[in-house]
């Protein structure tokens, strides 16, 4: 398998002088394609903050975030906004769906912010919905949704570029552990069956089984990084 | 700009459909909000269409005689403010008008004030209108059918009233005996539609008439009305006019109809307090907008802050935002401009008839829809400034 997404010595600190903060140090982190990956560590120990520097969304302080070699902490504002759009899916505990929409429309947003005309996003929005397993649902609005099915439109809208990254932060803490299990699932296959980097931010002990490899931060740092041996997956 | 390298697929823009929908759900998801922001509009649309409305119909009526009179030039004793107000003239500068090259007839026109007796003895206050009955210019214009102004002017003791103020005037019919300033007048002719600004009735009369009922003398006149010949040199002749004319305004038509309608609209007050009630309305529907757009913006901060972590663009978010102004300011000007258009025609006979010209509608919708723009800064500014982290935890 290869590499996807390198970290390289990256740290990062929040605010100046006395009011500043550092929230990760030296931090040296590979995804493989086609793998699952579980960050776990406390609360407030910079699991959200990594995941917005892979993301490209915070540009770390120190170091270097690889995406298929190119380095992305050099790029420009604009650059870093395409590389988001075009090459990562992002998840997040609140599903963040416009609750006026219906499950179909909010994932031809995604695809109209690519560029997507109308009806080709709207079939495109079809296959993807029934790709996390909602074809039914395509013309309810959130409301009428299960927090699971919620979540699962948020995935299809995350799949929207095809990315070649899955980044998500906390996923399944809002939901009940069927659910929730279920959306891991899904993210399993995401990663084994069609070669995603999938990276999982979680609390929860009970759904790290899920992945191939967890990576433990403590006060920004890497406490822990090991593979989960087979006999020990779900 | 290039994508940069790393990105593997082709990113298109995006187009307006999406955040069209986008922003009409966003307005229809919460009908009593979208109620309070049409009605904003709505009410501002009113309250501008019937202020200028009525701003242009007292400037029309304002300087309805001189817009009528067909006359190129006025003559009017100094420091004339409007024509129905008027100071008396000497007849015998009209000729010296008529000598004077390029000018190709001068006809002399009486304004006055006068009281109109009815027949249960009230009294009313009028403007004579004295004006020969084969004058060229200056004729009372918009005659009912059946009558014209000539031969109404050469029954005796005729004069001419409008219909509109029959009943102010205790007019039953034509041929119907009054009092002017404690001389007979029989009503010989009507009218249909001139108003005027003061609401003392225009009647029209002869000069000899007109001098007497005013009691003025045989050689009193208010205005000399000038004709050019076709092809003067209009600012030569005016130049020629003032020059020979001593203690008299010689003013081009245009110049003492802006002058009259100025008169009432400005040094009374009148005409600003219409456009500053219709500046009031403009910035009620454009704070209602505002702050309605904003409530409505800051429900979707968390939405607008994915789309722009998945790396959408904060044009995509300015987009919807202008969207919604724009949908809003298009339905409540509809509604507003139907409105304006049913009081117009409403009061279409009332004593103040405002006026809404195609044009006036034009400016209305174009000004909404400026001020529903400039009511979308306030939020355009927060969805410019969302932070695309705040959507994580
Ligand atoms: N914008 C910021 N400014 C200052 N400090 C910040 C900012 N964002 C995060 N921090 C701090 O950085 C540290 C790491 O935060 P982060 O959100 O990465 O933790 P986390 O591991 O995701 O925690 P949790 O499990 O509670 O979500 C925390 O102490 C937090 O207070
Ligand atoms: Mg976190």
């Amino acid at each position: 398998m290869s590499v996807l997404i390198e970290t390289r010595g990256v740290g990062h600190v929040f605010g100046k002088g006395e009011m500043s903060f550092r929230a990760l140090r030296e931090i040296d982190l590979s995804v493989n394609r086609g793998e699952m990956l579980m960050l776990m560590g406390p609360s407030g120990s910079g699991k959200t903050t990594l995941v917005q520097i892979i993301g490209a969304l915070l540009r770390p302080s120190e170091g270097a975030v690889l995406l298929d070699g190119q380095d992305l902490s050099q790029l420009n504002e604009t650059q870093r906004r395409k590389v988001r759009l075009a090459e990562f899916g992002f998840v997040f505990q609140e599903y963040n769906l416009f609750p006026t929409l219906t499950a179909q429309e909010n994932v031809m947003v995604a695809l109209d912010l690519l560029g997507v005309g109308r009806s080709k996003a709207r079939t495109t929005a079809n296959d993807l919905l029934a790709s996390v397993g909602l074809s039914d649902k395509l013309h309810l609005k959130p409301e009428l949704l299960s927090g699971g099915q919620r979540q699962r439109v948020a995935i299809a809208r995350a799949l929207a570029a095809d990315p070649r990254a899955l980044l998500a932060d906390e996923p399944t803490a809002a939901l009940d552990s069927e659910s929730g299990q279920r959306v891991m699932e899904l993210f399993r296959d995401l990663a084994h069956r069609q070669g995603r980097a999938v990276l999982i931010v979680t609390h929860d002990p009970r759904i790290q089984r899920y992945g191939d490899r967890v990576v433990r931060i403590e006060d920004g740092r890497i406490a822990d990084d090991r593979a989960i041996a087979a006999h020990e997956k779900h | 700009m290039q994508n940069p390298d790393v990105v593997r697929r082709r990113v298109g823009s995006a187009g307006w459909g999406m955040t069209a929908t986008i922003a009409w759900r966003n307005m229809s998801h919460d009908p009593i909000r979208l109620a309070a922001t049409i009605i904003g509009i709505v009410f501002s649309v009113l309250l501008m269409g019937m202020q200028m409305g009525l701003l242009l119909y007292f400037i029309h009526t304002t300087a309805t005689l001189v817009d009528h009179a067909r006359a190129d030039i006025w003559v009017a004793a100094n420091g004339v403010n409007t024509v129905d107000l008027s100071t008396p003239l000497s007849q015998r500068w009209r000729y010296h008008a008529m000598a004077v090259p390029g000018v190709q007839k001068a006809e002399s026109y009486i304004v006055d004030l006068a009281f109109w007796k009815r027949g249960n003895g009230t009294r009313e206050s009028v403007i004579l209108v004295g004006v020969d009955p084969d004058a060229t210019m200056g004729q009372p214009w918009a005659m009912v059918p059946g009558t014209t102004a000539a031969d109404a002017l050469s029954v005796p003791d005729g004069v001419i009233i409008d219909r509109m103020y029959m009943e102010k005037l205790g007019v039953s019919k034509l041929g119907d005996m009054f009092e002017i300033n404690d001389r007979r007048v029989r009503v010989a002719g009507f009218t249909q539609g001139i108003r005027t600004f003061t609401q003392s009735p225009y009647v029209f009369t002869t000069l000899t008439r007109a001098r007497e009922l005013a009691r003025r003398a045989q050689d009193h006149i208010a205005y000399v009305l000038i004709r050019l010949e076709p092809g003067a040199d209009a600012p030569k002749v005016l130049a020629d006019l003032r020059e020979r004319l001593i203690d008299c305004d010689v003013l081009m038509a245009p110049d003492i109809s802006a002058r009259s309608s100025n008169y009432w609209l400005f040094s009374t007050g009148a005409g600003m307090s219409l456009i500053m009630s219709g500046l009031l309305g403009l910035l009620v529907g454009g704070v209602v907008v505002a702050q309605t757009l904003y409530a409505s913006t800051m429900d979707r901060l968390p939405q607008y802050s994915t789309i722009r972590a998945m790396g959408g663009p904060t044009s995509y978010l300015v987009r919807i935002v202008l969207v919604q102004a724009g949908l809003s300011g298009l339905i409540g000007y509809a509604i507003g401009i139907v409105c304006v258009y049913g009081l117009v025609f409403a009061l279409r006979d009332a004593s103040a008839a405002p006026e809404l010209p195609f044009r006036l509608a034009i400016f209305i919708a174009f000004v909404t829809l400026l001020t529903c723009l400039i009511a979308s800064i306030v939020s355009m500014t927060k969805v410019n400034r969302i932070d695309p982290t705040r959507v994580f935890r």
